[in-house]
Order: structure tokens, then sequence, then C-alpha cells
């Protein structure tokens, strides 16, 4: 793991599908160790942006940089953690997570100690030998996150993660995350579309109008942590809320 | 926090073992049903009927020539299934080889599948005279079997490899993973149960595409002894012959399906369809 963070900026991405451009020159930056939430329209092309960073597809124009260096790889630097979990369904809980760190280049034992402990933390100690069919969604995902920490990269892209996710559940895995985040301080973009899950757990909150995606509104999140007093989001939040709602409705997101 | 009330139903409690194991016999029963309705109605028209035996033999005449004929019905039976044997090996490794070029390459798509759906619109009885007259006795089987049962490898395969979950993959390589490692590792495994399909109908085409084979044109197999002996008008020992390879077809079937068990461990465990309640 290295010490630091690396930070992440795109500028001017344009990306198209045939006709469609998804990606029309946008640009965004994320610093060290700070957490910035993408909140915007389904099918704004948020998706299609994690995948440009992640370097899963290369953009038509515009480049994305690594701690201000374009040509670094980024395929295996920066983790993306899908909205449905991708744990691969012939692989044990444990060989699951156990993969980010194989994949990393750690050694079979040393693999496998890694993700029992990273199991035990996110409460799944005794899952380990289940097949990710015999788990809840919630185990699931934990299981995923468990899997995005242990890549070691400290970079994380998060597309709506816990998506697919009831709301309690998803109460929940918000909270385990703003545990882990603030433990580990990774660099990270979430993708999501739900507010409330951007300002209680992002430093900075960018809006998105519909596609092609475009950043139209930023707003800083000045508000410690934690957010959540008892299970209310704190007063300040409120504001910042309709201010962002605001910003969504101006572009087009919502009616 | 707490997992406990999110346990999964794995974690359900077991039966007592004896109760379970007469469960398990219970439930098989309707295995047998057909061949005792069967045996019975072939019995009743023997008795009613009362046909030549050339023309029906009984059940009894036929557990006698099974039981008389035993070491000649199992020197037959030996070839037949080193034939079918043989053929669906190389079938199910051409088969995926191919599978995985298709899938792989447009290319290869373009040039081979259409082509290969093509071909299994060649009767196989018209051409099986041919290979044998080709072929040895023996290898003509062999290929025979081959070519009847390589194509739901091939199909299965190729639907198994397109079908795979891309997000599978995706997050593999976000992980470091090469796309070699990526596709060998993740796509490859994700189109098991596809090509477990398959393999199970090559198994059984394979018996049947080795008996045609034998019918046009062999010395030895259980195919060329039903024909032989039904010329010779010993229905009975034709008769035997049929019985001993549906139990061969059967049994390849079921070799295939413990492979799968044993292959993909996860899916014994998968939960059971929701429209089929215990």
């Amino acid at each position: 793991m290295s010490d630091r963070a690396p930070a992440i900026e795109a500028r001017d991405l344009r990306l198209g599908f045939g006709d469609v451009a998804v990606l029309d020159g946008l640009s965004l930056s994320v610093a060290s160790g700070e957490m910035v939430a993408l909140v915007g329209p389904s099918g704004c092309g948020k998706s299609t942006l994690l995948s440009a960073l992640a370097g899963l597809v290369a953009p038509d124009d515009g480049e994305v940089l690594i701690d201000g260096r374009a040509d670094a790889p980024r395929l295996g630097a920066l983790t993306l953690m899908p909205q449905g979990d991708a744990l691969l369904p012939w692989r044990t809980l444990l060989g699951n997570v156990a993969l980010a760190p194989r994949l990393a280049g750690a050694g079979r034992e040393e693999a496998d100690r890694a993700a029992r402990r990273a199991l035990a933390r996110f409460g799944l100690g005794g899952f380990e030998d289940h097949y990710p069919h015999a788990l809840s969604g919630g185990m699931r995902q934990r299981g995923a996150l468990a899997r995005t920490l242990l890549a070691g990269s400290r970079a994380w892209l998060l597309d709506e993660p816990f998506g697919a996710l009831d709301a309690l559940t998803r109460a929940d895995l918000r909270r385990v995350l703003a545990r882990t985040w603030e433990t580990e301080r990774p660099t990270t973009l979430l993708v999501t579309h739900d507010l409330d899950e951007a300002l209680l757990l992002a430093d900075r909150v960018l809006v998105s109008g519909p596609r092609p995606a475009r950043i139209v509104a930023e707003v800083a999140v000045d508000v410690r942590r934690p957010r959540e007093e008892g299970d209310a989001p704190r007063p300040e939040l409120a504001d910042l809320r309709r201010h962002l709602m605001e910003s969504l409705r101006a572009a087009g997101a919502v009616a | 926090m707490s997992t406990a009330g999110r346990m999964p139903a794995a974690e359900a409690g077991a039966a007592p073992a004896p109760a379970r194991r007469a469960g398990w016999a219970w439930r098989r029963l309707p295995l047998l049903l057909l061949p005792l309705l069967a045996l019975v109605a072939w019995q009743l028209v023997v008795w009613l009927a009362g046909p030549r035996d050339w023309l029906l033999p009984s059940p009894a005449d036929v557990a006698q020539v099974l039981w008389d004929d035993r070491s000649r019905l199992w020197y037959h039976a030996q070839a037949t299934i080193a034939e079918a044997g043989l053929g669906f090996a190389l079938a199910a490794s051409v088969g995926v080889a191919l599978a995985v070029a298709i899938a792989a390459s447009r290319g290869v798509e373009a040039a081979v599948y259409p082509w290969l759906i093509a071909s299994q619109a060649i009767p196989i009885l018209a051409v099986a005279p041919i290979v044998a007259i080709w072929l040895d006795y023996g290898a003509a089987q062999v290929m025979v079997a081959f070519v009847v049962a390589f194509f739901p490898v091939v199909v299965t395969g190729v639907d198994g490899l397109r079908g795979a979950d891309p997000a599978l993959s995706r997050a593999a390589r976000t992980l470091g993973a090469s796309r070699l490692w990526a596709f060998w590792r993740v796509t490859v495994p994700d189109a098991m149960p596809s090509l477990f399909s398959g393999l199970k109908m090559a198994a059984v085409f394979a018996v049947t595409g080795a008996v045609v084979a034998e019918y046009v044109g062999a010395d030895r197999g259980l195919g060329y002894l039903s024909e032989f002996s039904t010329a010779q008008f010993r229905t009975d020992v034709s008769f035997a012959a049929i019985l001993l390879l549906a139990v061969i077809g059967m049994a390849f079937f079921g070799i295939v399906g413990i492979a799968e068990r044993l292959a993909l461990p996860h899916r014994r465990h998968a939960a059971r369809p929701p429209w089929r309640p215990r």
C-alpha cells in the first residue's frame, strides 16, 4: 500500500457510442484523500465516466491524470466497486475477497490471512466458506467492500455501491463505508443518485445534468463527521440538500 | 453490528440422516414407474396376442439372453463404449477449443460458425456409410460419434462465453487482472454451466452416433450385434443389445453429470428455484 492516496483528475473527457455523446467535455478532480460524490439522474453517463477513469474504456478525447501524470497505468491502480457486487459465484466469500491481494501480488497464505481479517472487520466472520448466492445482498456488498479495501489501491471508484439494497441495509452499509473511509482515507469518487448518501459521506458533491454528463454545480460539505446524530442527518445538511435539489432542477435533471 | 437476523437459508437445520435417506429413495421411485409399466404392457401383449418369438420376444426371453450371452454382449459393449467414449472426448476437446476461438474472434466466428450450423443439416445416416468406406472399422464409428457430438458442445460453449457477465471480468480487470487472466479465470468459469448442458447432450449423442456407424459397417459393437441378430430373426438378442445401449447412454450422461457436480460445487448448494417448492 502506498503512503499517499493518489489524486485523480479528468480533463475534458469526451466519449460517445455511435451518435450518442455520453461524456461531452467533462472535467473533475478529486484531491488526495478526498471523497467526492457525483450525483445525477439515471442514465446520465456516470457509470461510463467511472469505466473511463478506471481505464476500462478509452475516451475519444481528453485525459485522465493520476497525481498529475497522464501516462500512469490505471487498471489495477484505481479500484472500481460496481453496483452489483460482482463477486464470482464459483468462489467462496473468502476466495472472492482474497482475490484482491492475490491479483495485487500477495502469496496465497498472506492473501487468505488478509481476507479473513477483512471479513471479520466487516462482520462476516464465520461466512468465509459460503458461496455468494447463499448470502444476503447486504452481506455480499460488505464482501465487495472488503475486496475493494484489500485491493490496496487507495483510490476508489464507487458506482452506486448500495443501489441494489433495501433502505435499512443501505443505511447500515453507508455507516460501514463511512467508518472504513475515515480510517483509510482513500481518494474516492462516489457516484450515486441518492442526495442523502452524497451529503452524509462526501467532502464535496458534484451535480451532473442529464446525458451527456457535465458538471453543472458543486457544493462543498463543510460539516464535521460523523454526520448522523442518532439516526438523523445533522440539521446543517438540510440547507445543502435543498441547494442540491435546486441545482438538479435547474439542470433539467428533475421536474 | 449483528448479521444474525439476516442469516441465509444455507444454515437451516439438517434432517436426521435415516429419515433423509428414506426420503431420497421415495423421491426417486418415479424413476422405475415407466420401465415397470412398459414391462407389464410388453408381457401382456406377449400373453394375449401370442406373437411368434422372432417377432416379439417376451421380457423373460430377453432376460435369459442377457444372462446366457453375457460374455458375448460384453465383448460388443466394450467396442461401443470405447468408440462412443473416444468420439465424445474428441468432441469435447475440439468443441471447447472451437467455442473459445469463435467467442474470442469475430473473424473466426464469421468464417466458421455459419458452416458449422450448415454441416448439421447433412443427414448423418447418409454420410455414415461413406465414412465407413473411407475409414477402418472402429475409426469410422469414432468419427461419426465425434461429428454428431461436437455440435452441442460448440453451441452451448459459444452461448455460455457470450452470455458471461461482463461486470465480473471488469471487476477483475480493475483489481489488476490481465485480459488473459480475466478470460480464463472469470469468463470461462462463468460459461461452464451452459457448456455442461452441451456436454451432457454430447455424451448421449456420441453413443447414438457410434451405433449408427456400427449399423452401416462394422464387425463389432452392440449396434452391429443388434443389426446382425435382427437379420437372423434373433430378435431377443437384438432387444438385449438395445437394452444395454440404453444403459450405456444413461451411464455416459450420468458420468458427465457427476463431473459437473464436482467441477461446479457452488451450484450444488444453489437455492431451489422458487417455482418448485420443497
